[in-house]
């Protein structure tokens, strides 16, 4: 039992947190105070350590009678879900300072919630707890989304994503029924043999799986079902919006990647990845062309964000095509150092959006004319970033990149490894219009002096991101050999 | 696995010098200046270290990067790649001491030049695929910068088409790159990028010509082939004299060393296939920037177009697969570079003192200002390869090779020296001869000691290259025929 317990720890620790929170701010009476900003990092660190450690020591293995698998991928994947809440934390403090009505009590425990949620749907090895994780994720989104109640932006994300994210749930519940109507078990990593052994259900476990996917899409933001990511991210306080970006991307692919030798026994490798390279085709170009138009820098990342679920899922379009082979172990490590890299990056582009927006919702891509030359910093860390996402050598973002679609290529998807670089072109369109803005372009005449603060917990975690960045992608060796061995375990 | 050296040591130091400039007060241009120049000079010294590498790889370094993956920072140098390295050791220096007209953000402007000498050592010397396709990006950056914060009035229309021209061939090489990877993979049960291993992989004919595609697309835009070419004269144009000679001398270099090193060797028996489609494009692209560039009234749009005309010529040294014509090809790259380089050092004189560059501004500027005109007279006929000059070496020697495989060619680009004598001597005789044609050509200054400090090693260069090039041949030779050896084999 306290093996279980320990094992749970990185999803039961921010859970401890966001429990105390609540009480911290129920005996504070309203009073605002430091407390539980510092309380709310602190508790996000410590999970961060928590995991760090249990990964570094090999400390992995079944939970609460296989119901939870806490393996190195699991573990890896809360690792960046802690580190994304910590860093969204962090961005928060200076947000919420501005922004006095994003400033409810609740909204700290309820980042810690979601990060909990976020844990466990990595490490959820039970169709229960998959849909426990999903729902412990979104609902506390849910409220984040809208948490600026006089805004009403900020309550239409909200009501958008609570009702479409409803509909995932309800697709998502469907496709588990009827996945246990084809098996006849709940257990994930039983799911593959099972379907095998009661093949006489016809497309029962096909659809079952399609259904499944179909809720997964909508968590990762993937085209068709991307449809409310725009709106929830500009509409959403910034730093929420960090941490959904990155954090719930994490979550969700964690469990596309214990899924996957279930789509494969269920739709059989052929169709499954040729629907999954369809689906991160579509991904690619959707979010890469509708970026394209953007005038909102939040808008224009959401648009970013669902072009990097393309890539990554070109990763598991190759792993399924594979079935077990070698590649499900490359294409699980580099979806999780695309995911580590990309949280690094994404969330220092928002930073820079929280120091440009002051409280006053600038959020035009416009805000960032003429930057170089007021906050050499400021936009030389934001050209770290932006290279970073458009995958320019040498930083992270490239080597991401280069791992993921050597996937594509060792899976033979030669065609879809080809259409990826393409809708990588793309991408670059809007990324280099940023930089353009920042160096090339100076501020219109007149427009008044701006007065930019940061925080000095916003220009660390900024700085931490920027230094990640750039260290993964000159000296990726050390984390590319860390992913890789703790995934092949 | 060897540790650090002296070709790491060429390649980073400009990185170092780029943060010290990074940190100096930019109140102070001329310890700016100082400061840059000094770690160029210090390059530039460096970097003669290596002067003797020839037919083989030396100066081998090799350290593992990404082990998973079999990546590793490999460096070495051999008779190809040294001569490219110093003449982008050389071309740095000169431009920081003729940034005179730089003035706001020269910081910026020096950081950036540094970080480009980084890259452009870094993609000569790297012997392992990945790091060259990692530093071939990393030029991209720096000089996308320098053209958007410096260039002209379109300079950010010039400079995101440079970008993106660039970046849509190199993203279809990394697949190719990839590809390869795999391919060793799956023969040895290795993962290596070092080049030297994937030279050694047997693909059949079909699968070659994919590879050759993948890495021919990238390379010809980088040349630029017809017809590719449209960045170029964009970029050239709006380019800061610095981005323009950086351009000129070492940029397009990338894309005809990238066809020697990597893809012919790579893909040998669809080298030999994709020869005459190759060469039709040279030769379009020989006698249409010839056209091009006779057509222009503008001092700069004209050494842009003659550009495509030139690195057409290379290409049809390397495409006629004979040693003589690459050897010409090898020292054609570097005449380019140093005639079309000193053209634009030239030609940013010129536009500092009267602030147009139109053919009919000027006129008599070799009476006007004697060193200035005279430099310009001497550049022009190295460009158009007058014997004596280091352009006839090249274009000989390309075409008596080509000659020998490909008569045909040969004999079409030959019709484009004529063109650029035609087109050169007009400009010449516009320019530099006759009278002035309005009241502020007629007061020009003359040359300042900086630039004729810096002109003159590139002027020296003309004549060693044409007087003898005997020393360059003993040093290209070796390691050309070890290329076109493994070629003609398969």
């Amino acid at each position: 039992m306290f093996q279980d317990i320990a094992l749970a720890g990185p999803i039961l620790l921010p859970a401890l947190a966001a429990l105390l929170l609540l009480g911290v701010e129920l005996l504070a009476g309203g009073r605002r105070s430091q407390g539980s900003f510092l309380l709310c990092a602190l508790g996000a660190l410590v999970a961060l350590i928590y995991t760090g450690y249990f990964l570094a020591n090999g400390r992995t293995g079944l939970a609460f009678n296989g119901t939870l698998n806490v393996d190195n991928t699991a573990l890896l994947i809360a690792l960046i879900v802690h580190f994304s809440a910590l860093l969204a934390v962090l961005l928060s403090r200076s947000y919420l300072a501005a922004r006095r009505d994003a400033d409810a009590p609740e909204y700290y425990s309820l980042v810690m919630a979601a990060a909990s949620g976020m844990a466990m749907l990595a490490a959820a090895n039970d169709l229960v707890n998959v849909f426990l994780g999903v729902e412990l994720m979104s609902i506390p989104l849910y409220v984040l989304a809208a948490i600026r109640r006089k805004s009403a932006r900020s309550v239409e994300a909200g009501l958008k994503y609570l009702l479409l994210g409803a509909f995932a749930s309800a697709f998502l519940l469907f496709g588990m029924g009827l996945l246990y109507g084809a098996s006849g078990s709940t257990l994930l990593s039983a799911l593959p043999a099972e379907i095998a052994r009661l093949e006489t259900n016809g497309g029962l476990a096909a659809f079952g799986v399609v259904m499944f996917l179909i809720g997964v899409f909508f968590k990762v933001a993937a085209v068709p079902f991307h449809m409310w990511t725009p709106d929830v991210y500009e509409g959403s306080p910034t730093p929420v919006t960090a941490f959904m970006a990155t954090a719930t991307k994490a979550a969700a692919f964690g469990l596309l990647l214990r899924f996957t030798p279930v789509i494969a026994t269920g739709m059989g490798p052929e169709a499954g990845s040729s629907m999954l390279a369809v689906i991160a085709v579509l991904t690619m170009f959707v979010g890469n062309l509708g970026a394209l138009r953007q005038q909102n820098l939040k808008r224009l990342l959401a648009y970013s964000s669902i072009a990097h679920a393309g890539y990554m899922l070109v990763g598991v379009a190759a792993i399924v095509a594979e079935d077990g082979g070698e590649i499900a172990l490359t294409g699980s490590s580099a979806i999780v150092f695309y995911l580590g890299t990309y949280a690094a990056m994404n969330l220092g582009a928002f930073g820079v959006a929280v120091v440009l927006d002051r409280g006053e919702g600038r959020e035009g891509v416009n805000e960032l004319k003429g930057l170089c030359s007021e906050r050499p910093l400021l936009a030389a860390v934001m050209a770290v970033f932006t290279l970073a996402l458009a995958g320019v050598p040498p930083t992270a973002g490239f080597l991401g990149k280069l791992y993921v679609f050597s996937c594509a290529v060792q899976a033979r998807m030669y065609a879809l490894a080809v259409v990826a670089v393409l809708a990588s072109v793309v991408g670059l369109f809007y990324y280099l219009r940023l930089i353009l803005l920042m160096y090339f372009t100076p501020r219109e005449e007149g427009a008044e002096p701006r007065l930019l603060r940061t925080d000095s917990f916003l220009a660390v975690a900024s700085f931490v991101c920027a230094v990640l960045v750039l260290w993964l992608g000159v000296l990726p060796a050390w984390f590319v050999d860390f992913v890789e061995a703790t995934v092949r375990g | 696995m060897n540790s650090f050296g002296i070709l790491s040591l060429i390649t980073f130091l400009p990185l170092l010098g780029a943060l010290v400039v990074a940190f100096l007060p930019r109140e102070n241009p001329k310890v700016l200046r100082a400061a840059a120049l000094l770690f160029g000079l210090a390059n530039l010294g460096l970097s003669l270290l290596i002067v003797n590498a020839a037919g083989t790889m030396v100066f081998v370094e090799r350290l593992h990067w990404i082990p998973a993956f079999g990546v590793c920072y490999g460096m070495a140098v051999d008779g190809i790649s040294m001569p490219l390295v110093i003449l982008s050791c050389l071309v740095v220096p000169i431009i920081i001491a003729t940034t005179f007209h730089v003035g706001r953000g020269l910081k910026e402007y020096l950081v950036l030049l540094l970080i480009m000498e980084t890259g452009m050592v870094g993609v000569f010397c790297a012997t392992d695929i990945i790091l060259f396709y990692v530093f071939f990006e990393l030029t991209l950056v720096p000089l996308y910068f320098l053209i958007g914060m410096f260039g002209g009035v379109n300079r950010i229309y010039a400079a995101f088409k440079f970008f993106l021209f660039t970046a849509f061939g190199s993203l279809p090489m990394l697949v190719a790159i990839l590809f390869l990877l795999y391919q060793h993979h799956q023969a040895t049960g290795v993962w290596s990028a070092s080049i030297e291993d994937l030279r050694a992989l047997r693909l059949d004919a079909a699968t070659q010509n994919w590879v050759f595609a993948g890495f021919a697309l990238a390379f010809a835009i980088k040349v630029p082939l017809w017809p590719l070419h449209t960045w170029l004269p964009d970029a050239h144009v709006q380019a800061p004299t610095g981005g323009s000679i950086v351009l000129a001398a070492i940029m397009l270099k990338l894309g005809t060393y990238g066809f020697l090193r990597i893809a012919m060797p790579l893909a040998p028996q669809a080298a030999h296939s994709f020869a005459t489609p190759v060469l039709v494009l040279a030769v379009i692209s020989v006698i249409y920037g010839a056209y091009l560039a006779w057509a222009q009234d503008d001092l700069k749009k004209l050494v842009a177009c003659s550009s495509v005309s030139h690195m057409g010529f290379v290409m049809l040294g390397l495409f006629a697969l004979e040693p003589l014509a690459a050897r010409g090809a090898m020292l054609q790259m570097l005449n380019h570079g140093v005639s079309t380089g000193a053209l634009f050092l030239l030609v940013g004189c010129v536009y500092e003192r009267r602030h147009k560059r139109g053919l009919d501004d000027f006129g008599g500027l070799v009476k006007v200002s004697p060193a200035l005109g005279i430099a310009l007279v001497i550049t022009s006929l190295s460009s158009i390869g007058l014997p004596g000059l280091n352009g006839f070496v090249g274009e000989l020697f390309i075409l008596l090779g080509a000659f020998k495989t490909q008569p045909v060619f040969a004999i079409l680009c030959a019709s484009g020296v004529l063109l650029g004598a035609i087109y050169m001597l007009q400009m010449v005789r516009r320019v530099c001869y006759g009278t002035p044609n309005c009241e502020e050509a007629a007061h020009l200054s003359d040359m300042s000691v900086a630039e004729k400090f810096a002109f003159a090693p590139l002027v020296i260069l003309m004549f060693w290259i044409g007087l003898a090039p005997g020393f360059l041949l003993e040093r290209i030779g070796p390691a050309v025929d070890s290329i076109l050896a493994a070629l003609g084999n398969t």
